[in-house]
């Protein structure tokens, strides 16, 4: 059945990591489902740490770091500055 | 003449405010920003600062929203240059001579002329608008809705026609972005159309979301598959001067380029990435040595770069003298306007001067800003152009969450991001133009109101479009482009052998 596949089809796919893409796509829809329930904080801490996570443990660590920072600093920003609400989920005690 | 001097100090009093100052600057900032960063282009950024400017006055918004784009302009040239990366699409051609020229060390030159280039046709763009503007308007004012029908039709068919390889992929958009422009409500009755009973389609799918997932996500899915290797230009960057026999080379380029991109920028579906293409082939030929080019000549640099400034000023002028946006950047701004209830047109002028006559003069201004900000603080984004992908692309996608999740506050968007994002991927594999898709997205919903409008007068008659002379023509002429699309295949494909020949691969 592959072999039924003309050259030009197999070029867009073949040499290229195109597994990532699903995968990506898959997170952003974790992503929206859990928002409102987990909360904006730590879904971007796990969504972020997931897109930055790398090879070798000090590219682990600066992901998962990296990510509770980016998730802090960009929640602030857009609760303070911009007045959007953005939910708190599990954190609203 | 005494009448444009008046307006114009007018638009300046405006611009000059202290906000309105602050905004322009901001802008111009973000712009070079976006455009020095690959990956995220002008549209999904004025996409995603779309809900920001809703909390501020329309003329602010558009400012900035204006100085974006120029702005963007300006930087997708610096990583052409120094990374053989098309910072941002427009700037697809600048690689070919920029980087070769960077390589010779040269790269102060080929980023000194391009915003100095930059800077001429903003300035010369601004002028053109402000003659060409009051012209189009008293055009403008005489339509009614029936014309409307036909220049909204005539302008969806032009942006398919120019923007899309074939024609029928064009079309295929385009006819999919009207009907994503029908879900929700019908505006006149109210019935439900596609929204599958659910209540989450009644009010429509998020523009700004589809937008971001078009042209932001999926640039990001498309580079993540691809192992990039960025061979950022590692010599010092000195003399961003051009010397003498450098302006004496570009002084035709610019010249040609600045008049070619505006006009070209006019056109729905004109863009600024197609007049690059087109001023790059017009300059070889018209070059004694048209053999050295590609090797680093700054005609190569100076031509395209004119252009894609002098364009993005050319696109304002159906937006703000007739309401018709020809790109989807312009889309992004008329919904800006709409937002604030201001509706772009002929009666913009009289209606609302401060933002016409106001957005106009801070271009000026912001060609000003962008000119510092490019040369003495070049550094800075050669900087930032060291950030790795691995870093930028999560913070991408990040901003686009939070852009499409701002507007509503629902979780809805961002599967529609997720959606459009995907889909935008495929397109882009698979060579289907988003903008099409866009423009009929935006203007179906006005071309559907002055249809029903024009149905109205007529009783129900579809000939009143036929038997008014000006919308007959406009119909004519959409007919006529659909019908000449084979011929324009043909040349279409001459012309790309002038670029195969080139040397680009």
């Amino acid at each position: 059945m592959w072999q039924g596949i003309s050259d030009p089809a197999r070029a867009l796919w073949t040499g290229l990591r195109w597994k990532k893409v699903p995968y990506t796509l898959a997170a952003l829809l974790g992503y929206a489902l859990l928002l409102d329930w987990v909360g904006y904080l730590i879904c971007t801490w796990i969504l972020m740490a997931y897109l930055f996570w790398g090879k070798g443990a000090k590219r682990k660590g600066i992901a998962i770091i990296g990510a509770m920072i980016v998730s802090v600093i960009s929640y602030m920003i857009f609760r303070n500055l911009l007045k959007v609400r953005l939910p708190l989920g599990l954190l609203r005690l | 003449m005494m009448d444009i001097t008046q307006h114009i100090l007018y638009g300046f009093s405006v611009a000059l405010t202290p906000e309105n100052l602050f905004f322009c600057f901001l802008g111009a900032f973000l712009g070079t920003l976006i455009g020095v960063l690959p990956g995220l282009g002008p549209a999904a950024s004025i996409a995603l600062l779309l809900p920001i400017t809703f909390k501020i006055p329309p003329t602010a918004a558009i400012i900035m929203l204006a100085g974006i784009y120029y702005g963007a302009m300006y930087g997708g040239s610096t990583t052409s240059i120094l990374v053989n990366i098309p910072g941002e699409a427009a700037s697809v051609v600048t690689c070919f001579d920029g980087h070769q020229m960077a390589k010779q060390g040269r790269a102060g030159p080929a980023l000194g002329i391009a915003a100095f280039g930059s800077f001429i046709a903003g300035t010369f763009g601004t002028i053109m608008i402000m003659l060409l503007a009051p012209l189009l308007v008293s055009v403008g004012l005489k339509f009614g809705p029936t014309e409307l029908v036909g220049l909204i039709f005539l302008g969806l068919v032009m942006v398919v026609f120019f923007s899309a390889e074939s024609l029928l992929k064009g079309l295929m958009m385009a006819v999919i972005g009207l009907i994503l422009g029908t879900v929700g409500l019908d505006p006149i009755y109210g019935t439900e159309r596609l929204t599958f009973g659910t209540t989450t389609l009644m009010g429509g799918v998020e523009i700004i979301a589809v937008v971001m997932g078009l042209f932001g996500i999926s640039e990001v899915l498309v580079n993540l598959e691809q192992i990039l290797k960025h061979e950022i230009y590692k010599g010092r960057i000195k003399g961003l001067l051009p010397n003498k026999k450098d302006w004496k080379d570009s002084v035709g380029p610019i010249t040609r380029g600045t008049f070619l991109g505006f006009f070209l920028g006019l056109i729905p579906g004109g863009g600024t990435i197609i007049p690059t293409f087109m001023d790059y082939a017009m300059e070889k030929k018209l070059s004694k040595h048209p053999e050295r080019f590609g090797t680093g000549v700054i005609e190569g640099v100076a031509g395209p770069e004119t252009t894609n400034n002098a364009a993005s000023s050319g696109c304002f002028v159906p937006l703000l003298t007739l309401g018709l946006p020809t790109n989807v950047i312009m889309a992004m701004m008329l919904g800006a306007l709409m937002i604030h209830g201001v509706t772009p047109g002929p009666l913009l002028v009289k209606q609302h001067p401060d933002v016409f006559w106001g957005v106009i003069a801070s271009m000026y201004i912001g060609n000003i800003v962008l000119i510092i900000l490019n040369l003495p603080l070049i550094r800075m984004w050669v900087t930032i152009l060291k950030i790795p992908y691995a870093i930028l692309f999560p913070l991408i996608i990040l901003f686009c969450i939070l852009g499409a999740y701002s507007v509503n506050q629902e979780y809805i968007d961002i599967i529609t991001l997720m959606i459009f994002g995907g889909v935008g991927y495929l397109m882009r594999k698979l060579k289907y133009e988003g903008g099409p898709l866009v423009l009929g997205f935006i203007l179906g919903p006005m071309l559907e109101e002055r249809l029903r409008q024009s149905l109205l007068i007529s009783h129900g008659d579809f000939s009143i479009f036929l038997s008014r002379p000006i919308s007959l023509g406009f119909l004519l002429f959409t007919m006529a482009l659909l019908i000449s699309s084979p011929l324009i295949a043909l040349l279409k494909k001459r012309f790309k052998g002038i670029y195969g020949s080139s040397g680009i691969t």
